[in-house]
């Protein structure tokens, strides 16, 4: 009896073995899933992390500090690295501090200077040059040179510095100068001084050049002088040299500021404007890269002016290029970054730094003390101040990217030498005062646009196959055509772009009207062929079995599309035949038709060959997914439609693609998801140009597309780099925002739909 | 191998009317690819009366009833040999279209198969295929519909939610009501109870019974005593072929061959 029962207990115990496998298996399971869950996350986190500080402003610390005796400084300066300020003094001494400790200062003086004091001085951080007037007219060009000095290991260990006279130039003032600036390239040079003299006060501009050699450089000779006065209508209190030395601006006391240009002749007056409707200007100051002005009004407004070109005159004129924040009184600090277009601007003990291009105040506070001058270190990553208590006092600056803000990003911006607000992708460029411009506009609406005539393409076709795959075609051919669809899925993007980009696209380039024809006729064929087969009596239609239409169809599509190619070019010289600009003939060509009658761009990588090619990808996808949604459609609908008299294509219409939206819907958006974040194809095949149109004929740049174009030329953790990583998050929200809409769409349309359990 | 019974001409009857509706003839057999299920057929539908196929399992009564209709077609690689006519018209002349056929020859599957779309449209669905646009016209043949099918009472006031939320047998009425809808004369209805309850059978052949007055019916079963109260004649099919087909009484209280006799007592099936 015991036996019997134990034997029984037995037979409905379950194997250790299989308990045991469960469990790991459970365990494994949700290991795996976690960890998928946690990566992605992971992803999420780390893209945000990369992006977050692109939008912190600027962090300010303060670094030394120590004392100078008060000796009345004019001029301040500073090394690359912060460490050697000078002060320049009123009788032309330069006193070098070390700011790390309180040691005595270093004096120094041009040679040149002798006993005689200065009477007007300016200097320019960016060259380290300084610019001194003496009584006599001569104005002295003195550099700066600050000379590290390394120890064995290669680690700086100080800086040697000496003043070394660049060039002297006999401005023929016959007054005292009390202002001046200048500005010099390689070649040629621009001194302009304003003096007081018996007869009021003359502004006077010299010029001056040098031969450069293949080893060395001549020295600086004078060219010509000028008396420009007469050309103000006003007394001049502020002037300007720059562009390349080939541009003057002087500001004068009436509120007017006159623009100067180099021209062959001389300087020639081309532009005067008033910043300021009501008030004087108080201050005047160039942005790095001397191009853009910055003027202050005694009231404290800020505004910025930049030179475009304009398009009917061909000139080149100062507009206002953005209105700044303003301070709450006279501006009596300026310094410009020269490094980027960072300023550092302040009245009283009110400073703040402002990013010129967008306007952002990156930073603003209220100092302790009241700051005589200031400064932005060469670097950037320090501020200089010598306060009216006579103290230097520097500070730490952390802020690696100005240039990036919102408005920057998402925002219309007028970048200098632009005549209105636009979006610019641009991020690398010639020269040093280069201004990386950063709108993902660009970008974003390039995205939109291959993924948009990917799937205008892709979206019939595939459709229209899955549907006629799945209810029309006979079971042997579908058995062959799928499977075939999905090994075209697996056809590696850089195959297809190649093909784009080496061969698609110089194909289209030339037959533009026979492709177009094409798109048309193959579609309207289709129908025609369709009106046809209904005409036809039963007799006839029956030869043809069921589900084997495609036979006659195949020739008529090959057919049709020769016809279009072949007419192609009558239609080019029917329809699309212009005057040539260059030679005045009237030629048959479309790609100057659509830039001539159009005006709109034409370039042989547009976005008709990325939506044959990315469509050609996408097609498979959302062929495959659907036709299986169309198939799973339950038999006993379709028998019960078809039963009640329905012909196919009713059943089609009213009982499978109800029903298989869901899945139709979902093929759809995984479609748009691999369009939106495909890479190679548009890589190759758009050309890379970032512009914010949706002309068929013109190319683009996608997100993708540009993180794989710029990484290589991204330093790591640079705005650059930032910015794609920004780039990457955008892509990564809309593909997120995408399959949300879909899923949340697909779950509505399949509770409207819910088939019977 | 049995040999072939052929029931070409009705016998007397006081309901038959003299000429059948379909006619199944010159030895009518199909073949599903190289496969033959049905042999040598003859047989003859008389209208405005219900006729069962009876039958055990794989016997061939489900491929008749969908050749009635052409429903066999949608099936790849089928052929047939013989003809069957409607109204004297062979089913597969060529100029005769299959759609009009199903609108003739309506059709109820053996498990309901209700479209997920609401009760009014599921009824509507075949006139609205047909090109029916006109709201009055839908409104009218769908109550008329239901109304036979002896659904109206039920589901008048939810014509417009799904019809998978009714019940299986109201389902299953849907369906007849939907096949109705389209005013066909022969409805074919394929084990129509097969999956329902007793309750619902019971409703099911009620309404059988009832439509017979409008509409000729072939239904196919399993359940001998359904057929016996039903049916006003039977064909017993064993084997793709037809063993015997006269009126249910004789069948059931008088059957000339053994294997039918011992079918209908429940020996085999």
């Amino acid at each position: 009896m015991d036996n019997r029962k134990s034997s029984q207990r037995r037979r409905f115990e379950v194997r250790p073995v299989t308990l045991r496998s469960d469990r790991i298996a459970a365990v494994a399971f949700r290991v795996g899933g976690s960890a998928i869950l946690l990566m992605v996350f992971g992803i999420l986190v780390f893209i945000v992390v990369q992006v977050f500080p692109l939008f912190q402003g600027a962090k300010v610390k303060p670094l030394h500090e120590r004392s100078v005796e008060s000796a009345g400084y004019v001029l301040l300066g500073v090394d690359e690295w912060t460490e050697f300020p000078f002060l320049m003094t009123r009788d032309g001494d330069f006193h070098f501090f070390n700011l790390n400790d309180a040691s005595p200062p270093h004096v120094l003086r041009p040679e040149a200077l002798g006993k005689a004091s200065p009477t007007a001085w300016a200097y320019h951080q960016d060259r380290e040059m300084a610019g001194l007037a003496l009584e006599t007219g001569e104005c002295l060009i003195q550099q700066v040179a600050y000379q590290p000095e390394f120890d064995e290991h290669g680690q700086r260990e100080g800086v040697r510095v000496a003043l070394e006279s660049v060039a002297s130039i006999n401005s023929g003032a016959e007054g005292v100068i009390h202002a001046l600036d200048f500005d010099q390239t390689e070649r040629q040079g621009l001194l302009a001084t304003i003096e007081s003299s018996t007869g009021g006060i003359r502004l006077r501009v010299t010029s001056y050049q040098r031969k450069v050699g293949l080893l060395s450089a001549g020295d600086w000779q004078q060219a010509d002088s000028r008396d420009l006065t007469l050309q103000l209508s006003g007394r001049p209190t502020h002037v300007l040299v720059g562009g390349h030395a080939d541009t003057m601006l002087v500001a004068d006391d009436s509120g007017v500021v006159d623009v100067f240009l180099r021209r062959t002749g001389g300087l020639e007056l081309i532009q005067s404007f008033r910043p300021f409707p009501d008030e004087k200007i108080a201050s005047m100051d160039w942005l790095a890269g001397r191009r853009s002005v910055v003027f202050g009004s005694p009231q404290g407004q800020l505004k910025l002016f930049s030179p475009a070109l304009e398009e009917a005159s061909g000139q080149v004129a100062y507009d206002l290029a953005r209105e700044l924040q303003s301070l709450p009184g006279s501006p009596t600090l300026f310094a410009a970054s020269v490094r980027n277009r960072v300023f550092l601007v302040g009245s009283g003990d009110s400073v703040s730094l402002r990013y010129g291009t967008t306007g952002a105040q990156l930073w603003r506070d209220t100092l302790p003390f009241e700051p005589r001058f200031g400064l932005i270190g060469s670097r950037y990553k320090n501020l200089l101040f010598l306060s009216e208590d006579n103290r230097l006092r520097s500070f730490a600056l952390d802020d690696p990217h100005p240039e990036a803000s919102f408005t920057g990003f998402f925002g219309k911006v007028r970048y200098e030498g632009q005549s209105e607000d636009r979006y610019i992708w641009q991020s690398t460029g010639g020269g040093d005062d280069f201004e990386p411009k950063l709108s993902l506009i660009p970008l974003i609406t390039g995205t939109l646009k291959g993924t948009l005539y990917a799937m205008l393409f892709a979206v019939p076709v595939a459709l229209t196959a899955a549907l006629y795959s799945a209810q029309f075609l006979t079971a042997r051919v579908r058995r062959v055509v799928k499977p075939a669809m999905e090994i075209m899925a697996s056809l590696p993007s850089v195959v297809l772009g190649f093909l784009a980009a080496l061969w698609l696209a110089p194909l289209i380039e030339s037959h533009i009207p026979s492709v177009l024809l094409g798109l048309v006729f193959i579609p309207l064929s289709a129908v025609m062929a369709g009106l046809v087969w209904h005409r036809l009596p039963p007799r006839l239609r029956d030869i043809l079995p069921q589900g084997c239409e495609f036979l006659p169809m195949i020739p008529l599509v090959v057919t049709v599309f020769a016809l279009g190619w072949w007419l192609g070019p009558f239609a080019e010289k029917l329809f699309f035949t212009v005057s040539d600009p260059a030679t005045g003939q009237s030629v048959a060509d479309f790609r100057l038709w659509w830039q001539e009658s159009l005006g709109m761009q034409f370039e042989q990588r547009n976005a008709l060959v990325v939506g044959f090619m990315m469509g050609f990808a996408v097609i498979p996808i959302i062929f495959t997914l659907s036709e299986d949604a169309m198939a799973n459609v339950p038999q006993s609908l379709v028998s019960g439609s078809l039963a009640l008299g329905a012909g196919r294509w009713e059943t089609a219409r009213r009982i499978v693609l109800p029903m298989a939206l869901p899945g139709i819907f979902s093929a759809l958006m995984i479609g748009l998801g691999r369009a939106v974040g495909e890479t190679m194809i548009v890589v190759m095949a758009t050309g890379n140009t970032p512009l914010t149109d949706f002309n068929l004929f013109s190319g683009m740049r996608t997100l993708a597309a540009n993180i794989a174009v710029e990484l290589p030329e991204a330093p790591f953790q640079g705005t650059l780099y930032r910015t794609l990583f920004l780039g990457a998050m955008l892509l990564f929200i809309m593909t997120f925002a995408v399959n949300t809409l879909a899923e949340i769409t697909r779950e509505r349309i399949r509770q409207r739909y819910q088939s019977t359990p | 191998m049995p040999t072939p019974v052929s029931v070409l001409a009705p016998q007397a009857s006081d309901k038959s009317e003299a000429r059948p509706i379909i006619e199944v003839k010159g030895d009518y057999s199909f073949w599903y690819g190289e496969n033959q299920v049905l042999f040598d057929l003859n047989m003859a539908i008389m209208p405005r009366q219900v006729t069962a196929l009876i039958g055990p399992s794989g016997c061939g009564k489900s491929t008749l009833i969908r050749c009635l209709n052409r429903m066999n077609d949608l099936v790849q690689e089928t052929h047939h040999s013989g003809d069957i006519l409607l109204h004297g018209k062979s089913i597969y002349d060529p100029a005769q279209e299959v759609i009009s056929l199903r609108r003739r020859i309506g059709m109820v599957f053996q498990k309901s198969n209700p479209f997920p779309k609401s009760v009014y449209e599921n009824v509507a669905y075949g006139l609205r295929v047909s090109g029916e646009k006109r709201k009055g016209v839908l409104d009218e043949a769908v109550e008329s519909s239901l109304r036979r099918a002896a659904l109206w009472d039920e589901v008048r006031d939810r014509l417009h939610t799904s019809a998978l939320s009714l019940s299986g047998g109201q389902q299953q009425r849907l369906c007849i009501a939907r096949a109705i809808a389209n005013e066909p004369e022969v409805i074919l209805m394929d084990e129509p109870c097969s999956a329902l309850d007793p309750v619902a059978t019971g409703k099911i052949e009620e309404l059988i019974h009832y439509l017979k007055r409008d509409y000729t019916i072939v239904v196919v079963t399993h359940n001998m005593q359904q057929a016996a109260r039903v049916s006003d004649r039977t064909a017993f099919l064993y084997l793709g072929r037809l063993v015997e087909y006269r009126e249910t009484e004789q069948i059931f209280m008088n059957p000339e061959d053994p294997k039918t006799e011992a079918y209908v007592s429940g020996r085999f099936g």
